[in-house]
């Protein structure tokens, strides 16, 4: 009788001691990686999968060039293990590398190794910072990425490599598939007008011209911002080559692109998602999604 | 007496299940490591691609984006990261250690221009040293929107030469 209880005993000590760890397991923190735009934290997630938490400072829709940092974003930053920003200045003022660097934290710039593209204004040249608009870039970002997490957890390498091998045949197909869109437009049709000079990687790769009445900042930095010059040098060129429809952005006030739209009488073919993602649960929450919505929008706009 | 009878039953039981065991035993499975045989010859084998190929853009690695990759099981015979002209012959020549038998060639190669949409081919020749004609030839195709081409190439390679064209007199 005396040995049953004592079996007893072991056996519920046992179970308890079991539930104790599985709760001590489940809200161990997973350690943390902070981006500053949503692309970016998009393509940490796909190599880190689950093993890491991603977060990005930036909201869906918000603009990495005017973003002021809040009290909270220092916090945040200092819990991180490894900071990535997109670098050549798409963060104004470059907020997120003086957020890493003031918590003394490791921030890798994702657009190192990039071909860039550069523009030119006042005499100086300036790297155009919206790489990932073409997917071979985006590669370079996913590499980049596996590549920092590679040597912060040498112990999952195995893990990192794989997702990313399987990110890039993804951005593969989807270079395919977008080059296979373009091809039903005309190319002496391919002309892209948006709120700002986001989209030159794109026009790029896949064979648009570009007009903005806006430069390549929404901000006030060198090369950015309105001009009257650029907004008249728009409105002509979408009147002189007949161009169709026009796009706003959805990081970007619409109200300047539905000015020149009525200026030029032409129509507003849509919402392209430009510095910023779509939220949870849209068509362009991720970076897959985002390229294929716009090149849906902008392709069925321009037939 | 029955003691007798009791021990030559029980003998004549034992000795038929023995036999029983004996005659229908299966044959044990052979689990030591498979031999492979090596063929003593050379081979060599032409790639000629009808498009421009360049470096792959979405690589692994930066230094692996190779325009043309041709390999046998995990063994690289040509690697290059350069631009291969389309019309252009690459021999790789001196391909030794073959498994008898079955051979497996992977060949990838990539466009340099994606935007082109042509149907693309790679043809693939493998010579043996003591044959003029290919031992295997074969065409692989991608179709105008793949931005890669991929594929294998099985032949089969002999142990040796063979003695009779070793020996052969030319002025016969």
């Amino acid at each position: 009788m005396f040995q049953a209880k004592i079996s007893a005993l072991l056996i519920t000590g046992g179970l308890l001691l079991c539930a104790f760890q599985g709760v001590a397991t489940a809200e161990e923190p997973k350690p943390l990686i902070v981006c500053s735009t949503t692309q970016v934290a998009d393509f940490a997630r796909q190599v880190v999968g689950d093993r890491m938490q991603v977060r990005s400072i930036l909201a869906p829709g918000q603009d990495p060039h005017l973003y002021e940092i809040k009290p909270g974003d220092a916090k945040i930053v200092a819990q991180a293990v490894i900071c990535f920003d997109n670098g050549w200045h798409l963060e104004g003022n470059d907020w997120m590398r003086n957020l890493a660097n003031t918590a003394g934290i490791k921030i890798v710039s994702c657009t190192t190794g990039c071909k860039p593209l550069e523009l030119e204004d006042q005499g100086q040249k300036i790297h155009d910072p919206h790489a990932w608009f073409s997917p071979s870039n985006a590669a370079v970002f996913v590499r980049n990425i596996r590549d920092a997490l590679v040597e912060l957890d040498k112990e999952h390498e195995a893990e990192y490599q794989a997702r990313t091998q399987l990110y890039l045949d993804q951005l593969r197909t989807l270079h395919g598939w977008i080059l296979r869109q373009v091809n039903t437009i005309p190319r002496d049709r391919r002309i892209l007008v948006t709120s700002h000079d986001a989209f030159n990687y794109f026009c790029r790769e896949y064979g648009f011209k570009a007009a903005t009445p806006i430069g390549w900042s929404t901000g006030s930095e060198l090369g950015g911002g309105i001009t009257p010059e650029r907004r008249k040098n728009t409105v002509d060129s979408i009147k002189r080559y007949g161009v169709k429809a026009i796009f706003v952005e959805t990081s970007v006030n619409p109200a300047l692109i539905r000015e020149i739209a009525k200026d030029a009488g032409v129509e507003i073919g849509g919402e392209l998602y430009s510095d910023s993602m779509g939220g949870p649960g849209t068509a362009g929450e991720n970076y897959l999604g985002m390229m294929r919505e716009n090149v849906l929008t902008i392709v069925g706009s321009m037939k | 007496m029955r003691l007798l009878i009791a021990c030559i039953a029980a003998v004549v039981a034992f000795s038929s299940v023995v036999i029983y065991i004996e005659l229908t035993a299966r044959p044990v499975a052979n689990n030591g490591p498979i031999e492979i045989e090596t063929s003593t010859e050379v081979f060599r084998i032409e790639v000629v691609l009808s498009f421009n190929a360049g470096a792959d853009l979405f690589a692994e690695n930066t230094e692996e984006a190779t325009s043309l990759l041709v390999k046998l099981g995990n063994r690289v015979l040509f690697s290059d990261t350069n631009t291969i002209n389309a019309g252009q012959a690459i021999i790789i020549s001196d391909v030794s250690n073959l498994t008898v038998g079955t051979n497996e060639l992977h060949l990838e190669a990539t466009p340099e221009d994606a935007s082109q949409f042509v149907p693309r081919t790679a043809k693939i020749e493998v010579y043996s040293s003591w044959q003029s004609d290919p031992i295997a030839t074969q065409l692989l195709w991608a179709d105008a929107t793949d931005t890669k081409l991929s594929g294998n190439v099985i032949f089969g390679a002999p142990a040796t030469t063979p003695k009779s064209l070793h020996n052969h007199d030319p002025s016969e």
